[in-house]
């Protein structure tokens, strides 16, 4: 869906781009990741065409992007910057309106894909189409700049560290609202984050990016075990065992059990949305080899043992 | 309490317009009102009041002085603020300042003294006069108000998909809204106190009784012409302040 071949992009003396070359599938979210300076936002802008390479091609739907309107590009891409950059003073309504506008919808239907929006990032309608953006929360803006993105159901989303400036609890839940919500969208993706847990959490492929080079670009199981460069094993870090358990559910390792349901209320008891982590962690907190998994009702479920989860 | 009900009046805006306008008003339809205040004042003369043209006349002489220079400046300053600030004009930014200042530099005496040759006497060249001198407020606020628009919102703009001239209406314009038309009130100010000069040259305007009143050794004069002025210049300001006000509505925390 998006493919890069040979992209060089040079500014007067810093190159930012070397030789870049990769393919995002339609419907994968494809995160880069890398220190600061090392050339995301850059590749991110080259795709709508807000920067041209200096040497190189781009092609979205097979579409080589120089050949296309730039305009007529941004349009039917969705793009979230870094700093959410809504207008101040436009109201909340009128924010994510912008893009329909632009395309002339009529009023009826730009109102009600507003409200749709607005629910779907489950903000009701009646307090929040006339805020202003100063009236909003840091979580809350961000949700209206990314359904702002939304907003004529591009097929690709562009999202440059669109959480980055939130504090840790609210980036959390935006990271999972998006989660679920790119389940049911199934957009194509290209999310910029030098945040190394973000990049696990939301990935389907990882393209990690390093003096404008990519060093390794693999789904996010093989870079996390299989690193092909010292600097993704130092970049990832020790604990990226931890952090891919963490990707995993305990679904995976559940051994179940047959017979007749039995009712347990213990504390140590995993649920089957936990991840393989909290397995681990339950573990040794209570410091057990197995620990059992309920429904919602308490229904035992099945076990999880330590030997499976070192195993995996 | 007293504080708190003194800070109302202060800030209730619509109240003080009322007042001043009031009090103009009274002045311009009944100055004879203040007859007795003068001649206590001035005892020596035997003319108190000005009664050459009706007050009404010169406060819409005055006006149209004001009006009509203002918008031809508001027009002019602030397509050249937005040319100068587009990715063509970035070169002519720093001449368009030194420009716009240098105008206001030059004593608008000295702008009348060379355009009467020129245009003849009236309100013509008092117009351009006041336009050049009017233009630099106007300029410098348009220049300082673009360039004052946040990265955030225009890179928005930009990769959303708005073309330059929808970025500019859309995006630039309403955010450096609140600090051109400060350019303007400023403007307004200054020329509402410069137009009296108008009246040296024949353009009439309330400079007419202070014009006559130094020439006729009559300071009574002066002072009902330096009263009107300077209450027409508070109200402009005033009514230009709440519009100011009203268009920052969306920017109060
Ligand atoms: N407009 C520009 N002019 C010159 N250098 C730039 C410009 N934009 C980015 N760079 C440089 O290109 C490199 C990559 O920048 P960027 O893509 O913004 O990095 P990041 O990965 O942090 O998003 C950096 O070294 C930066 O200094
Ligand atoms: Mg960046």
């Amino acid at each position: 869906m998006i493919r890069f071949q040979n992209v060089t992009k040079k500014y007067a003396k810093t190159v930012a781009l070397n030789n870049l070359s990769f393919e995002v599938d339609k419907g994968e979210c494809c995160v880069l990741l890398g220190p600061s300076g090392c050339g995301k936002s850059t590749s991110l802008k080259l795709i709508n065409r807000l920067i041209e390479p200096t040497a190189g091609d781009i092609f979205v739907n097979g579409e080589n992007v120089s050949s296309v309107v730039p305009e007529q590009l941004r349009r039917s891409v969705g793009y979230v910057i870094q700093n959410v950059g809504l207008f101040p003073h436009l109201n909340v309504a009128e924010n994510i309106a912008t893009v329909p506008k632009l395309l002339k919808w009529d009023k009826a239907r730009v109102h009600s894909r507003v409200e749709e929006l607005l629910h779907l990032f489950r903000m009701s309608p009646q307090s929040y189409c006339d805020r202003y953006p100063h009236q909003l929360s840091g979580g809350e803006a961000q949700r209206v700049g990314v359904a702002r993105a939304l907003a004529a159901d591009p097929a690709i989303l562009l999202m440059d560290e669109p959480f980055g400036a939130l504090d840790p609890v609210i980036r959390d839940a935006l990271q999972a609202e998006f989660r679920h919500i790119q389940q049911d969208l199934k957009k194509t993706v290209v999310f910029v984050t030098h945040d190394v847990d973000e990049a696990i959490r939301l990935a389907t492929k990882i393209a990690v990016i390093n003096h404008g080079e990519i060093v390794q670009y693999d789904l996010v199981e093989n870079i996390l075990t299989r690193p092909a460069h010292p600097f993704i094993s130092q970049f990832f870090g020790e604990d990226r065992a931890l952090k891919r358990l963490a990707r995993l559910s305990v679904k995976q390792f559940l051994r179940k059990t047959s017979g007749e349901a039995t009712k347990i209320d213990t504390d140590s008891a995993l649920k089957l949305e936990d991840s393989g982590k909290d397995a681990l962690v339950k573990m040794i907190g209570h410091k057990l080899m197995s620990v059992p998994v309920v429904d919602d009702d308490s229904q035992l479920l099945g076990e999880i043992h330590l030997e499976d989860i070192i195993n995996s | 309490m007293i504080v708190r009900r003194l800070q109302k009046i202060e800030f209730s805006g619509w109240k003080s317009i009322a007042i001043v306008g009031l009090l103009f008003g009274l002045l311009v339809f009944n100055m004879h009102l203040v007859e007795p205040l003068l001649q206590s004042f001035f005892p020596d003369l035997d003319r108190h009041l000005y009664d050459r043209a009706s007050f009404l006349k010169l406060v819409i002489e005055h006006l149209l002085l004001v009006i009509s220079s203002g918008i031809l400046a508001t027009l002019v300053g602030v397509l050249c603020g937005i040319l100068v600030t587009r990715r063509g004009g970035r070169d002519f930014l720093a001449v368009m300042n030194s420009m716009a200042s240098l105008g206001q530099t030059f004593p608008p005496l000295a702008v009348l003294a060379l355009l009467v040759p020129m245009v003849g006497f009236g309100a013509k060249p008092t117009i351009v006069a006041l336009f050049v001198y009017g233009l630099f407020p106007i300029v410098r606020n348009t220049i300082a108000g673009l360039e004052s628009v946040p990265r955030g919102p225009m890179e928005a703009a930009q990769g959303m998909g708005m073309a330059p001239l929808q970025i500019l209406a859309r995006v630039e314009m309403p955010l450096s809204l609140p600090l051109i038309i400060a350019g303007i009130r400023t403007s307004m100010i200054i020329n509402i106190g410069t137009a009296t000069l108008g009246a040296t040259i024949g353009a009439g305007g309330l400079g007419a009784p202070i014009v006559a009143g130094l020439i006729g050794e009559n300071p009574a004069y002066v002072v009902q012409g330096a009263v009107l002025v300077g209450l027409l210049a508070i109200l402009v300001d005033l009514l230009l302040g709440r519009l100011d006000r009203v268009e920052k509505g969306y920017g109060v925390r």
